[in-house]
């Protein structure tokens, strides 16, 4: 296994990638009595057209389906996966986003049994027709669920407002009328394009020997038959405008809820030549000096009683665009519109909130390796946005300098934006 | 991990010294009996206590001082603990040692903040007040977007009329009597009246911890008044069945249990277990599988077990046409409890409770947490307790279950158009 020391940390991760093409991360920590073991293929809500080596054309699933095959993955010939992992008393679950499926195993017990049940599980494919059917009904409450929560309503219209071609416009889990064209066929077809060991990755954090996870899936991968395919995603092209610049829906709220999104696009600085990681860091620390906690609109914001609480800031990076997104409740929506548009089109910067930032990131990326879960989110967010994970990044933060800083805020203009406001029904 | 306790005078430290983790917690601790009219005053005063304060005067100027701190967190969280109350006010911060700061800069930080507050002429200062009040305001309205949660404090106002029905968030009535003067004076009264201790976990020297503690928060009123814990709740001969409009999308149906006249023996072991096999643990129970797995009514059912309120409630959303179908699911996997629980159950709730006692002790807050029941309740040490769990019988777990007597079933209607 390749060792690789997590620079300015006492922390080494454990890689290695079998000839299959899965690759395996391990980061011990063996002051904790727990394990987490993830254990992921990148195939997310948006990978709804593809084809394989052995496809001529493009093929499209239904929306929703990364998701769908997630629930009925945990059904197996014998059983429910559920069945053995109750008898071991592990906490298991699963959940997929825009671009990855995670199955994930938590316990301080067994670590053997569970790690090998999970390799098995995700790793055998059983659907019939009857369980496919029997988890619509399931998924539509699911869905019905999201909708009655203002919160995830704020987000997922906020990016339905942001995007026009781009896949993230629509629900993770599909709407209802989705789901019901998802069959027995694309199901498989999903599989097994997608759940393939060069598509694959896992990822073990906490009480662990990296070597005795290391043979576990050694001896695993010589027992399976591997089908590797190629994958060929279709590549949407995404313009910088919005698909809506403004829009109100009425919900049942008491307070206005708001979200603002800004879609910058990532080749405005394309002559700094930053490295994804780089420009990421500096738009992310320009942003909270800019809303954060400590910024003086929120500090505005809360004394002219605009807003009673903060702003959250949301973030999401794509191939071409960054999306930072604004929200907060408030009786004043559009005072708090025309203040925050007024800031992001005003920007001045000072040195001490930049050097503040970067304390603060840097502490921050120190105590994540005390929680097992959130250094493992973190390897998993590594892998899917740089195809690898990044030892170094508390050298990054030295390298931040306030004048690239300063010089990228001028490029900012170039930037669209979407607002979205979630309105109390009974003021009808 | 050492814990030790050390004894000020008027109030007591606990210490947990550990070098598992980078991260230190702290909690100030406020803790009385619970009464409902001055629920929304204690809510408010939370707040304000954690918003800024007579040092740093405005919420910008505190966490400027939090960043400098290496990013660290003070908040205020709110429990009602059966018929107690407790507010902690909690610090989490970077092992100092790591970043060779000086420690005493971290440990008064919560104590000097809270000592002081930001209050002039004997009032809390207006702005920051009238901001912080429309929040709470915001905080108690908005139940109404929570589904789960709507249903369940309407379920507890209908069936208890205790203190297990106190909403801890308070009530808007009570709220706009609130003035900067009456909360003032209300701080005033939780110093003189409310028991106050210090729990704090790290790799620190704990004797130096207390030091700076002692020099830094005085309080020289002796408590001697009783804090009660457990609700009796009255048992219904006829069971309630509530029914009420809602906006919601899907129908949200509860169901409200009392046990009737448990032992402290099944009050701690037989009714955990009891409810992980019910519905306390999400994806293997029998709620689960009668309603979602066999019957794909539902994409949650679980239930939930109030220790010191001597009461189980259930909670579903379902879409309306299944609404005979749920409830009746749901008496079915309460019959179950008495007549189809077999041993492989009960050994699966062993583990899994083996297993979410050991999270615990990777998690700082949670291990305080531990130390605090123990001082409170007399709760045991983790390792006593997996033993006693794993002497639970079926037996006992039969026994217990003719003691969970139906009081309220509460219906919040699907909105007409509210069918996809």
């Amino acid at each position: 296994m390749e060792k690789i020391k997590i620079s300015n940390t006492n922390e080494v991760l454990y890689y290695h990638k079998f000839d299959s093409g899965l690759e395996l991360y391990v980061l011990p920590n063996n002051n904790q009595k727990n394990f987490y073991i993830t254990y992921s293929t990148k195939f997310g809500s948006i990978d709804t057209t593809f084809k394989t080596s052995n496809d001529s054309t493009y093929k499209t699933v239904p929306n929703g389906i990364a998701h769908y095959l997630e629930h009925l993955k945990f059904n197996l010939e014998s059983g429910s996966a559920f069945d053995f992992f109750s008898k071991l008393g592990s906490s298991v679950n699963a959940f997929t986003s825009y671009d990855v499926t995670c199955f994930e195993v938590f316990s301080s017990t067994y670590f053997k049994e569970n790690f090998n049940y999970l390799l098995d599980y995700v790793r055998t494919p059983y659907f019939t027709k009857e369980l496919v059917n029997n988890e619509r009904g399931i998924i539509t409450e699911e869905i019905k669920m999201y909708k009655n929560n203002p919160n995830t309503e704020l987000a997922y219209a906020s990016y339905e407002n942001v995007f026009v071609n781009d896949l993230r416009k629509n629900l993770i889990s599909g709407e209802v009328e989705d789901i019901k064209e998802i069959t027995l066929e694309n199901i498989e077809d999903c599989y097994n394009t997608f759940y393939n060991p060069n598509n694959m990755f896992i990822i073990v954090t906490g009480n662990v020997n990296p070597y005795e996870a290391m043979g576990i899936v050694e001896e695993k991968e010589r027992d399976y038959e591997h089908n590797n395919v190629e994958i060929n995603r279709k590549k949407i092209n995404e313009p910088i405008r919005v698909s809506n610049e403004y829009k109100e829906i009425k919900m049942n709220v008491e307070t206005n809820k708001v979200s603002i999104s800004y879609k910058i696009p990532k080749k405005n600085f394309k002559k700094y030549n930053l490295k994804d990681e780089m420009l990421y860091l500096y738009i992310e620390i320009l942003f909270n000096i800019l809303f954060g906690t400590t910024s003086d609109i929120q500090d505005k914001l809360l004394t002219s009683s605009v807003i009673q609480d903060g702003i959250n800031i949301n973030k999401i990076y794509t191939k071409d665009y960054m999306i930072f997104s604004l929200t907060t409740d408030t009786d004043y929506p559009e005072m708090f519109i025309k203040m925050i548009n007024d800031t992001i089109n005003n920007i001045s910067l000072n040195e001490e909130d930049f050097k503040r930032r970067i304390k603060v990131m840097k502490s921050s990326y120190i105590l994540h390796f005390d929680n097992i879960e959130l250094v493992n989110n973190n390897i998993q967010d590594n892998i899917l946005l740089y195809g690898k994970f990044l030892n170094n990044e508390m050298h990054l933060y030295d390298k931040l300098s306030f004048n690239t800083l300063n010089d990228l805020c001028k490029l900012l203009k170039n930037k669209t934006c979407s607002t979205l406001v979630i309105k109390p029904k009974k003021n009808n | 991990m050492l814990y030790k306790e050390y004894k000020c005078n008027t109030y007591n430290v606990y210490t947990v010294k550990t070098d598992k983790f980078k991260t230190c917690h702290m909690e100030i601790i406020f803790r009385n009996n619970i009464d409902k009219s001055t629920v929304t005053k204690r809510s408010l005063l939370s707040e304000m206590l954690v918003e800024n304060s007579n040092i740093y005067k405005t919420k910008k100027d505190m966490n400027i001082e939090l960043e400098n701190l290496y990013n660290s967190f003070f908040y205020s969280v709110i429990n009602r603990v059966g018929s107690s109350i407790l507010t902690s006010y909690c610090f989490d911060f970077i092992d100092p040692n790591l970043v060779n700061e000086n420690i005493e800069e971290f440990i008064k930080f919560p104590i000097i903040n809270i000592m002081n507050p930001n209050v002039l002429n004997n009032e809390f200062e207006n702005n920051t007040f009238n901001y912080v009040k429309q929040r709470v305001k915001k905080d108690i309205e908005s139940i109404i977007e929570e589904p789960k949660k709507y249903s369940i404090k309407k379920l507890l106002e209908n069936m208890c009329n205790t203190e297990s029905s106190i909403d801890i968030n308070g009530n808007i009535e009570d709220l706009e009597m609130i003035t900067p003067t009456n909360l003032f004076e209300f701080y005033n009264e939780c110093l003189q009246h409310d028991y106050i201790d210090i729990y704090i976990i790290g790799n620190l020297n704990m004797d130096n911890v207390v030091e700076i503690i002692k020099n830094n928060f005085n309080l020289n009123i002796l408590k001697n008044h009783e804090v009660l814990y457990e609700v009796k709740n009255p048992i219904r001969k006829k069971v309630k069945e509530i029914f009420l409009d809602s906006d919601f999308s899907q129908e949200n149906i509860c169901f409200g249990y009392n046990i009737d006249n448990m032992t402290e023996y099944e009050r701690n072991y037989v009714a955990n277990i009891y409810n992980m096999i019910l519905g306390g643990s999400s994806l293997d129970t029998k709620l689960y599988n009668n309603l979602r797995n066999e019957n794909s009514l539902c994409y949650n059912c679980s239930s939930l077990y109030q220790k010191f309120d001597n009461l189980i409630i259930i909670h579903t959303a379902i879409s309306k046409e299944n609404e005979n179908l749920a409830i009746k699911l749901i008496k079915k996997s309460i019959n179950d409890m008495i007549n189809n629980i077999d041993e492989t159950e009960l050994e699966n709730a062993k583990k899994l409770i083996s297993t979410t006692l050991n999270m615990a002790l990777d998690n700082p807050g949670k291990i305080i947490d531990n130390y605090l029941f123990k001082n409170l309740y007399n709760l045991e040490d983790i390792e006593i307790r997996i033993n006693k769990y794993n002497n639970v019988t079926l037996e006992e777990i039969k026994e217990f279950s003719k003691k969970v007597k139906l009081n309220t079933v509460l219906c919040l209607k699907e909105a007409e158009n509210g069918k996809d």
